[in-house]
């Protein structure tokens, strides 16, 4: 029988060819709301059974993927305008973590890009002056700055001080470490930073960093919409690397590593850092020699996770979910108890998308629910590769008084070795 | 701010007074979330909510109700929203509020005991099915999938795909119901005490048969804050296991309780034949005859899957030639039900002259239908090609799919194009071990585009028309037009006229849903 006659569904490209096309996606929401939840076959526990923060914080049907259809279809078709004065548009579309979750759950049965559409409408919408007030302060930090952190630029080479490494505005080096904006000015996690630099050394690693003359990634810049900001970054810090003879960037941040990975040019070599010790480990080249008599759980960052996938349909959506996980494992002493939401269905801390800036309270809400969910698990310290993520979790843990510790994964590293 | 005229802005103000600024709105942008969904045809959707609320218990639900009969304001009400036919805004109704319950997420009791758990309207079937499992109970999913509304599902069809055994409609056991004047009904066995959820059944005439139905009332006689469930013998492990990353994760329950089998039959009457003595051996955890399509797009994870698979030679022969019926063996008892089940299923199928598929085909069915009939189903699958539209949708006697399919695949034809051609499409699925059967064709058209939209509603004209010709039940539909049906149907419409009028006076629970109370004027 020849497999080309079409007497049952006659070729039409809608129907045969997925291609990225806004109002198609738009479109096909069937309001099923997978959007809202975690993969279904892995609920295991009703409390912690959903995967939209913003949903599960507003209640109201807008503030999820689904909801966040039908408006920008309405905008689309003329039906909606994004006037502040007039309907609540841009808070509903801006109170978005853009952590994916929802993305991860449309694709288990659609093909479809639900958050690469809400990041490009995103960037229409500032392109066409459509901005949020609450995010101005954190643009005039990058304008003025070059951070995300509202600091001083001159500072940003403080965590580096005293640490013996290649200044690559002067010498020249194989591999860049990039700090990132929140490790730079975070004086609680210096030392996440310090202690990736020293480790890359003793591995005989040729490192060098930028110092104050680092700048931010453009990851926030990119996800609130502010494309040209972003543009700015990415131009900067490849012509830097470039300059300094760099082939390879490692980062100990997810946000600087999707922008590294998924968003930059192919020109470099890019690992976040646990990809890099796990490989070593692996490889036989790193050795513990200490015990660490811990249990914990591990988080995963969404843009060292779900995020950071290149979409093919129908295809696993990829992360650095088990480096991390094989790094805490052969650390002997830890004992490793997951949360009821991992890898693609990960909950999220509520720090990107530019939330944590323009809506706190759903930030330290979101991070809040994940600490109690952290909690659950009877882990001592919750673990992760994020700064974002660590800042935003050590704020819940002290605002409820959570008995819980948060580290980062390179102080679990370092202190067993 | 409130927006719109002095009612709105007074309606607006008593609301946030009743549940706090927080769970209130009345903004363009949050509305325009709550007004389309898969099925629905264009013109179904044109009606805007005024005021979409959040109530946190049914002390809340029931003050909104005391203030629409004050201001006489229309009231409506979804579960997890999947299903917006059927509680949109009218366009021809002002200041129309509609309740979201997401707040009222509660499992307030899961009796293992005793077998049932008390649920609120925001409950999944998925949270439930977590808690259950761990207690070797189940609750079945129905096509539209976990993340649906268990209490709704229940109030609406409840139809699960395991309702061949585990029955259709006689699962809800106590229910609490706030009426449309604001009072609690509370019925079965609650009767005795407020606390006495285990069964259905009361003192007295049954209230259920007023509450439920093949659609139910669709929030036009109140609304229902708390339901009790049946729950079933759950013959797997606690929770679902898993490998892999979606989508192409992985599910398999153990073989040993669970297997499935799509056996092909020559012709739809030897499918009908071969399930009607399914029934009579009272086997199997389901028994559902699918069209190809729905095999295809369930197991393919993506559009370019789905197409290799859908023009390879088996497929192609199932369209033209095949009718595939899905049945699911559980050994719910033991191991040993199973594989007596499984003995009693090859003979049948020999009987009708139904053929197994290969090996590889087999496999992919089995390894997709035995974790996705317990944790996913189907709805969110089969809309991924485009915009589906039901035909067919006629509930009766399982021998009365033989005319019924035949006449939904020749009206379903009328409209082809715009819709795809796509085959002998039809699917029944039958309950009860072989008693009611719901038959349906979806077929697929493009997204939206003002041809696709006509079709679904003159298809659903012709629907209840043949409905009402030749006597059977046209489900999803008739909810909207009982005034049409009714005079041919006993003149069940006045009934339910008389029924609402007496629950709803001032007509506003979800007016036009089940009974139009305007259309009858005069009549009731």
């Amino acid at each position: 029988m020849e497999k080309t006659e079409r007497k049952y569904f006659p070729r039409a490209d809608f129907l045969h060819k997925y291609y990225y096309d806004i109002e198609s996606i738009l479109k096909n929401c069937s309001r099923c709301s997978n959007c809202k939840w975690i993969d279904q076959w892995e609920i295991k526990e009703p409390r912690f059974s959903k995967v939209c923060p913003s949903v599960a914080y507003s209640y109201f049907d807008a503030y999820s993927s689904q909801g966040r259809h039908d408006i920008i279809l309405a905008w689309l078709e003329g039906r909606m305008s994004p006037d502040m004065s007039e309907n609540k548009m841009l808070e509903v579309l801006y109170t978005c973590d853009t952590c994916g979750g929802c993305d991860a759950s449309c694709k288990r049965s659609r093909d479809t890009e639900v958050i690469r559409m809400f990041l490009d409408v995103r960037a229409k919408l500032v392109e066409a002056g459509d901005v949020l007030p609450e995010h101005m302060p954190l643009l005039e930090s990058l304008r003025n700055e070059d951070n995300t952190m509202f600091a001083l630029k001159k500072d940003r080479g403080n965590w580096a001080s005293g640490l013996k490494v290649k200044d690559l505005t002067e010498e020249k080096a194989a591999v860049v470490f990039h700090a990132g904006c929140h490790i730079s000015f975070n004086e609680e996690l210096w030392d996440v930073g310090q202690k990736a630099v020293k480790l890359l050394q003793k591995l005989g690693v040729d490192v060098g960093i930028f110092g104050k003359n680092e700048t931010c990634c453009g990851t926030k810049a990119w996800d609130m919409g502010y494309r040209g900001e972003y543009k700015k970054y990415q131009e900067n810090n490849a012509d830097a690397w470039s300059n300094a003879g760099v082939k390879t960037v490692i980062t100990a941040c997810s946000d600087c590593y999707y922008a590294f990975k998924r968003l930059y040019p192919e020109q470099f070599e890019v690992y976040h850092i646990v990809e890099y010790i796990d490989k070593l480990i692996k490889e036989g080249k790193i050795q513990f020699t200490k015990t660490i008599p811990m249990t914990v759980t591990y988080h995963d960052p969404c843009h060292l996770g779900r995020r950071s996938n290149v979409y093919e349909p129908g295809k696993a959506i990829m992360g650095v979910y088990d480096p991390p996980r094989d790094i805490l494992k052969s650390i002997p002493g830890i004992k490793l108890i997951e949360m009821y939401r991992i890898k693609e269905y990960a909950w999220c801390c509520g720090a990107g998308g530019g939330l944590r800036e323009a809506y706190p309270e759903r930030s330290a809400w979101t991070a809040g629910e994940r600490i109690t969910e952290a909690v659950s698990t009877g882990a001592e310290a919750i673990v992760s590769a994020c700064p974002w993520c660590e800042n935003n979790f050590n704020e819940a843990v002290r605002a409820n008084g959570a008995p819980i510790k948060v580290l980062d994964i390179l102080q679990l590293v370092d202190q067993a070795l | 701010m409130p927006r719109g005229d002095k009612k709105h802005q007074l309606i607006f103000d008593e609301l946030v007074n009743i549940l706090g600024e927080r769970y209130v709105e009345d903004d363009p942008a949050v509305i325009e979330a709550y007004y389309r969904d898969a099925i629905s045809p264009a013109g179904l959707c044109e009606g805007r909510h005024e005021f979409i609320v959040l109530p946190g218990c049914t002390e809340d639900v029931q003050a909104i109700f005391r203030l629409a009969n004050r201001y006489e304001f229309p009231v409506s009400v979804t579960g997890t929203g999947l299903f917006q036919l059927s509680c949109n805004a009218h366009k021809e109704y002002q200041y129309w509020c509609f309740i979201d319950p997401k707040r009222m997420d509660k499992i307030e009791k899961l009796d293992d005991d005793n077998m049932y758990a008390v649920i609120g309207p925001y409950v999944t079937i998925g949270q439930l099915q977590s808690v259950a499992m761990k207690k070797g109970l189940f609750h079945g999913v129905p096509g539209a999938s976990c993340q649906a509304s268990a209490l709704a599902g229940n109030v609406f069809q409840n139809i699960h795909w395991t309702s061949w055994r585990t029955g259709v409609g006689r699962n809800l056991l106590g229910v609490e119901w706030v009426l449309p004047s604001g009072e609690v009904f509370r019925t079965g066995s609650l009767a005795m005490d407020n606390n006495n959820w285990f069964w259905g059944e009361g003192p007295g005439p049954d209230a259920r048969g007023i509450l439920r139905g093949h659609t139910g009332h669709l929030g036009s006689l109140g609304v229902v804050t708390k339901i009790a469930v049946k729950l079933h013998t759950w013959p797997g492990p606690a929770v679902i296991p898993t490998k892999g990353v979606q989508p192409e994760k992985k599910a398999l329950l153990p073989q040993e309780t669970f297997r499935t089998f799509a056996p092909t039959f020559p012709s739809i009457e030897a499918s009908v034949d071969f399930i009607a003595e399914m029934g009579k051996e009272e086997i199997a955890g389901y028994v559902m005859k699918f069209g190809p399509w729905d095999f295809v797009c369930w197991f393919t994870s993506s559009f370019e899957e789905f197409w290799n698979e859908w023009d390879n030679e088996y497929w192609t022969n199932q369209k033209a030639n095949g009718h595939m019926v899905a049945v699911g063996l559980w050994g719910v008892a033991s191991e040993e039900q199973l594989k007596y089940e499984e003995k009693v299923l090859m003979h049948l199928i020999k009987k009708y002259g139904g053929v197994l598929p290969p090996a590889d085909i087999a496999k992919r069915i089995e390894d997709h239908f035995n974790v996705s009939t317990v944790r996913d189903t189907h709805r969110h699958r089969f809309t991924r090609l485009g915009k589906v539209h039901l035909s067919g949708n006629n509930t009766d006697s399982l021998y009365d799919v033989i005319r019924s399919g035949a006449e939904d695949r020749i009206l379903k034809d009328e409209f082809t194009p715009p819709l795809h051609p796509m085959g002998p499409q039809l699917k029944f699925w039958s309950y009860d071990f072989g008693r009611t059967t719901w038959t349906e064709i979806d077929s697929i058209a493009e997204r939206y585009t003002e041809e696709s939209d006509r079709v679904g509603g003159e298809m659903m004209q012709r629907e209840v028309g043949h409905g009402i010709q030749h006597g059977s039940v046209n489900s999803l539909y008739t909810c909207l037009v009982t005034h049409v049906y009714g005079p041919h149907f006993c003149n069940v419409h006045q009934l339910f006229g008389k029924i609402k009028h007496t629950l709803d006076p001032k007509n506003i629970a979800n007016p036009t849903r089940i009974v139009d109370m305007r259309a009858l004027e005069g009549q009731v």
